[in-house]
């Protein structure tokens, strides 16, 4: 049954969240003559036209009710735990039984499948593609938002890891294959599951992972759900983005530098020395040379220069090698090699840590 | 931080919101007018400016400016606050969506504060509203990893600057495009905004567009019928998925995965498209298109949006 955390109506607490379950309520139900008690769109904010349709409610509802008699609620109030919210919830067709809001918000909202939250917590569980505190604290996520607003939350289709593969076919994003927290399954999109609202009109909408539908209608009523699982997870903890509210990761991203901490990983796993921006000694023990970017690197296209290579090769072999002695082959054996770094980083990509 | 070098860059695409003029009151004057990077003529008297704003908890939004002989009579914070204040000169990168998602690359200066995840770039353009007057077309593109862009169309009014429209995306797989097109009186210009959403998985894509023109009796910015589109149509598919697979990894990797119908094109199920305003854009693209690997059949045509959003 919904329930409401003050009372609602004239001289009453009228929390946000309180009057717009109660005008949601009013809303959708209707009464004899077959027309919603709240005429106008549920939006919070307490005044006449609520007060009007709660009296109008008591009124149909007189028997039962008996608002402003000796013990009973006051005419136009109702009343934590009430037989007003009581009447009230008994009216609201099947449809519509399970209304729920979270505090300080102002979309009400339909109770989501239990099955569900199980079921998306197990496959996180059950994912080997995230990193085993990431998983165990994401989750925590979904069934500590389930237990608490009875919301169901769940990977998004594109939101599990990603293989350095998977990040060098991306067109949107700036991060390169080995630069994005998906690639090494500490990072998430997790959205919401058949999230369905009620409308200010009181008809359910069935909306997207993302709440595109409602950020269509407000993007503050949107921000103020992704508010509550981020409240949520930062308890835990995880950590959201500044631009992107679907993401969250297992580190918050100030405290360390993505490049950097690829290039940790490749001197773990590689066969070359690395530094971010990226350079690398060749696998010959000297100086760093630049070779490219992310993507550059992954594709094959390493910016190897002959003069670099030749450089290094000079200070491995303590003979002299000049630019002229390195073959077109050479470049791209040496190519092929960093990329198979990358790769090494892609199989091994558990034991990536951040570096500050 | 992040720390790569993305929007070293060439500072540079849902459900797209509060795309509809929306008034909103600009911010106060600043008392000490920090360095302007950009400036265009907002009317014979005016122009506009962008500027490094103040910083708050690390946070740092750039202001659009409105300038009086060189000084600063007006300014508003832009929505998106990057981790330093220092706008630093580039180019605009195309994932900025400031213009056509086929126009190649035409070198329009954008300017960048912070960096990796905490990197905003800005990008001005001025629009043409009237002979008299201009109004000022801003771009920002945030993030690394996930980014987002938000659009926004200032003019000047009453010697105060008054935003009248903002194009925002929702979270998640969007993308959305701002691009001024030259209106029918040869004199003005009106603006196409694009916007798309890209779910990924069985879901196919989606794409919207809008048309806006000033509207000097309302002295605001108003909706106008939308007009012709034009779409890269690089084969039809059984699903997203397949038309998905047919363009990743390739040069139509940009391309999205849209029902035929919601591009009014009859007798396809799902096409791997581009959409553009421009005819002579998306032929030349087309034609870029040549190397491409596979061997789906491409053409451009004619689309009808509708109007409709993502």
């Amino acid at each position: 049954m919904p329930s409401i955390t003050a009372s609602v109506g004239d001289g009453a607490t009228n929390k946000t969240h309180d009057v717009a379950l109660i005008q949601a309520m009013l809303r959708i139900v209707k009464n004899a003559k077959g027309s919603p008690y709240l005429t106008g769109n549920y939006d919070g904010s307490y005044g006449g036209h609520t007060k009007d349709a709660i009296v109008a409610f008591q009124k149909d509802n007189s028997k039962v009710i008996q608002a402003g008699q000796q013990g009973k609620e006051k005419e136009g109030v109702v009343d934590l735990g009430g037989t007003t919210l009581a009447t009230l919830a008994g009216a609201l067709p099947a449809t519509h039984k399970e209304l729920h809001i979270i505090a300080n918000t102002k979309t009400v909202y339909l109770e989501a499948a239990k099955a569900d939250a199980t079921s998306s917590a197990n496959a996180i569980r059950a994912d080997a593609e995230f990193e085993p505190t990431f998983k165990a604290r994401l989750a925590s996520l979904v069934d500590t938002m389930y237990a608490d607003h009875k919301i169901v939350l769940w990977i998004t289709p594109t939101g599990r890891r990603r293989t350095f593969a998977q990040q060098a076919a991306e067109v949107k994003t700036f991060a390169g294959p080995g630069e994005s927290n998906h690639n090494f399954g500490r990072a998430s999109d997790i959205g919401f599951k058949g999230f369905h609202w009620i409308q200010g009109d009181g008809t359910i909408q069935k909306d997207a992972d993302w709440l595109n539908a409602l950020e269509g209608v407000s993007a503050a009523k949107a921000n103020a759900l992704w508010d509550a699982r981020d409240a949520l997870a930062a308890k835990i903890p995880l950590y959201r983005l500044d631009f992107e509210r679907v993401h969250l990761q297992l580190y918050d991203q100030s405290t360390f530098n993505n490049p950097r901490s690829l290039a940790k990983l490749l001197n773990t796993v590689g066969k070359a020395k690395w530094e971010t921006g990226y350079k690398a000694d060749f696998g010959l023990g000297g100086a760093l040379f630049p070779v490219g970017t992310a993507k550059q690197i992954w594709a094959g296209h390493a910016t190897v220069s002959k003069a670099d290579l030749a450089n290094a090769l000079t200070v491995k072999t303590k003979k002299l090698v000049k630019d002229t002695d390195i073959k077109v082959q050479q470049i791209t054996d040496m190519q092929t090699a960093l990329k198979a770094d990358f790769e090494a980083a892609d199989k091994n990509w558990i034991k990536w840590v951040k570096v500050p | 931080m992040i720390g790569a070098s993305r929007f070293s860059v060439s500072l540079a695409a849902l459900v797209l919101l509060g795309c509809a003029p929306e008034p909103k009151p600009a911010a106060k004057a600043l008392e000490s007018p920090p360095e302007v990077v950009a400036t265009f003529p907002a009317s014979a008297e005016l122009s506009f400016g962008l500027a490094p704003g103040k910083c708050a908890d690390a946070k740092c939004a750039a202001v659009v400016q409105l300038l009086a002989n060189g000084k600063v009579i007006d300014s508003s914070p832009l929505d998106f606050a990057a981790s330093d204040a220092q706008l630093n000169k580039g180019t605009a990168d195309k994932l900025m969506g400031a213009g056509d998602p086929l126009q190649g690359e035409d070198a329009l200066a954008a300017w960048t504060a912070g960096d990796g995840e905490r990197a905003v770039a800005t990008a001005v353009r001025p629009m043409k509203l009237s002979s008299e007057r201009t109004a000022l077309l801003v771009d920002q593109l945030a993030g690394f990893e996930h980014v987002k862009r938000r659009h926004y169309l200032y003019v000047a009014d009453n010697k105060k600057l008054k935003r009248i429209w903002t194009g925002e995306e929702s979270a998640g797989p969007a993308w959305s495009a701002a691009i001024l097109v030259n209106a029918a009186d040869g004199r003005s210009q009106e603006m196409v905004y694009l916007s798309g959403f890209q779910p990924g998985s069985t879901e196919p894509d989606a794409v919207g567009a809008k048309r806006y023109a000033w509207d000097a009796a309302q002295e605001n910015l108003a909706e106008r019928p939308l007009g012709g589109l034009y779409a890269i149509i690089a084969g039809d598919f059984a699903n997203p998925e397949a038309a998905r697979k047919a363009g990743g990894g390739t040069c139509l990797a940009e391309y999205s995965a849209l029902p035929a119908r919601a591009l009014g094109i009859p007798g396809a199920r799902i096409v791997l498209a581009v959409v553009s305003t421009q005819k002579s854009l998306a032929e030349a693209a087309l034609n870029r298109t040549d190397n491409c690997p596979g061997k789906v059949a491409r053409r451009v045509v004619e689309v009808n949006l509708a109007a409709r959003q993502p």
